[in-house]
């Protein structure tokens, strides 16, 4: 029997909050810049040889990474469970790994301050 | 549609089709049949420190048939693609014909074709062998981090005129449905127009926010990441020739002895030596000004800026079906890649025979 999982839902408001609520925290802690990134991914994929329907599959993933710019270092980590307190972890780790990489990098890095946007897109459009 | 649009049994049924018709066009010859369909759904929430807070959900699909045919001495493959920001609906709008029947035609008149002979010949790329000079060849050297790492050919060489008078070669991540489109990149940066090379002279490169502080550029919406555990680093989208002003059929003339080279396959970049191979699924000799006798098994090797620089013909003409997963630093990027026709001259062909 072939059976695929359900699209997930569009995005819940907390998912939208934790991403927000962790860049609130990550400029409370220093970080010059940071940027929170979850992603749902679903695939289906179907194959047919010689005939036959020899494979049916889907996989599915969710998670949530930090990126954080401190002290001219980037620090990141990522967590496959989007929460608050897999989100707060992630923080954690990515700053840091940013500190303790500032004591031995030799290139600053700098980036380009970005133009904030706010939006929604869907593609193709419903 | 997104995937759950259409009952995966449905998916199941059309895809059955595809690779029975494959099979029945084959007229006995073909071994082996594979049709394979991928559906894909991701869904991106960002926010940044400075108030960035961006969702993009994209759905895309592919849907490809692999014919391999024999006559009893020896086996010829075929692939046929097709691929779009969409979901099932390519199941729809895809026809047997396009795909599995034409995968198989295509093997089959591979088992009459001779092998290629090898030397120095001039060459006629079609838009699929195009796409892949401007993306492995050109596009890497392109990508800014690259550059930055003195990991580049292009490294230093911005405002140099380093392709023939004519070739103008870009990125574009804003063209409505195509494979390697998308809004926002992964760092929040709106997508882009992005122009590399104009009328032969290197005028830019993909940026991130990182990369563009380093070039003291506007960031241009190239910093890409695969998955959730994945940092956002420059990748291309949709690459292409800009289409110039020769027939088709004007650019054949002009040939005493050369090939016309199809099917770009695969390609490969030693990025920081400028050179590259690509292998074409099929080919024919150019005789006398004439399209001539099919041939098989055709790879290139050359230097990118000799190929670029020796280009003495742009078509008018433009294709860009070159669909897939563009692999760099283990994440892979949705791209496609394409352009017209192109002359080279003095491009060196392997083969099997003088």
């Amino acid at each position: 029997m072939v059976f695929f999982p359900q699209v997930p839902k569009p995005m819940s408001e907390s998912v939208d909050a934790i991403v927000q609520k962790i860049c609130d925290q990550a400029t409370r802690a220093g970080a010059s810049f940071a940027d929170a990134r979850s992603v749902e991914s679903l695939a289906n994929t179907i194959l047919v040889q010689d005939g036959r329907a020899n494979k049916a599959f889907s996989t599915a993933s969710f998670g949530i990474s930090v990126r954080v710019l401190v002290d001219h270092c980037w620090g990141f980590a990522s967590a496959d469970t989007v929460s608050e307190q897999h989100a707060a972890e992630c923080l954690d780790e990515a700053l840091s790994l940013a500190r303790a990489s500032a004591k031995f990098v030799e290139e600053q890095v700098e980036i380009t301050t970005p133009e904030p946007y706010v939006d929604s897109v869907r593609m193709p459009a419903a | 549609m997104m995937p759950d649009d259409m009952p995966a049994a449905e998916k199941v049924k059309r895809v059955l089709a595809f690779e029975q018709a494959g099979r029945d066009a084959g007229d006995g010859k073909v071994v082996n049949s594979i049709v394979s369909y991928s559906d894909a759904y991701r869904a991106e929430t960002l926010a940044n420190t400075l108030g960035t807070r961006i969702r993009t959900e994209t759905g895309r699909s592919v849907v490809g048939a692999q014919m391999v045919v024999s006559d009893g001495e020896q086996l010829q493959r075929a692939v046929e693609y097709n691929a779009v920001v969409g979901g099932p609906e390519l199941l729809i709008d895809t026809s047997a014909e396009d795909l599995s029947v034409k995968a198989t035609q295509k093997a089959v008149a591979l088992l009459s074709a001779k092998p290629c002979p090898a030397g120095n010949f001039t060459v006629i790329f079609h838009p699929s062998i195009t796409g892949l000079l401007v993306h492995e060849a050109l596009g890497h050297n392109a990508e800014a981090d690259a550059v930055a790492s003195g990991q580049s050919m292009l490294e230093g060489r911005l405002g140099e005129d380093l392709a023939a008078k004519g070739v103008t070669i870009i990125d574009d991540a804003t063209i409505p449905g195509a494979y390697g489109s998308f809004k926002y990149d992964s760092e929040g940066t709106p997508s882009s127009r992005r122009v590399i090379i104009d009328d032969g002279r290197l005028v830019g490169f993909l940026h991130s926010l990182e990369t563009a502080a380093k070039f003291s550029v506007t960031p241009n919406g190239a910093a890409r990441a695969d998955g959730y555990d994945s940092k956002p680093i420059v990748r291309m989208s949709n690459t292409f020739m800009e289409r110039g002003t020769v027939p088709f059929e004007e650019m054949v003339r002009g040939v005493d002895r050369g090939i016309y080279l199809e099917d770009g396959h695969w390609g490969y970049v030693f990025v920081q030596k400028g050179q590259f191979i690509c292998y074409a699924g099929r080919a024919h000799m150019i005789e006398n000004g004439r399209i001539g006798e099919p041939l098989r098994d055709v790879s290139i090797s050359s230097m990118t800026l000799d190929t670029l620089r020796n280009i003495d013909a742009v078509g008018d003409d433009f294709e860009m079906k070159m669909p897939g997963m563009c692999g760099k630093e283990g994440q892979s990027a949705p791209t496609d890649a394409g352009g017209p026709h192109v002359r080279v001259r003095e491009v060196v062909v392997g083969g099997q025979q003088m």
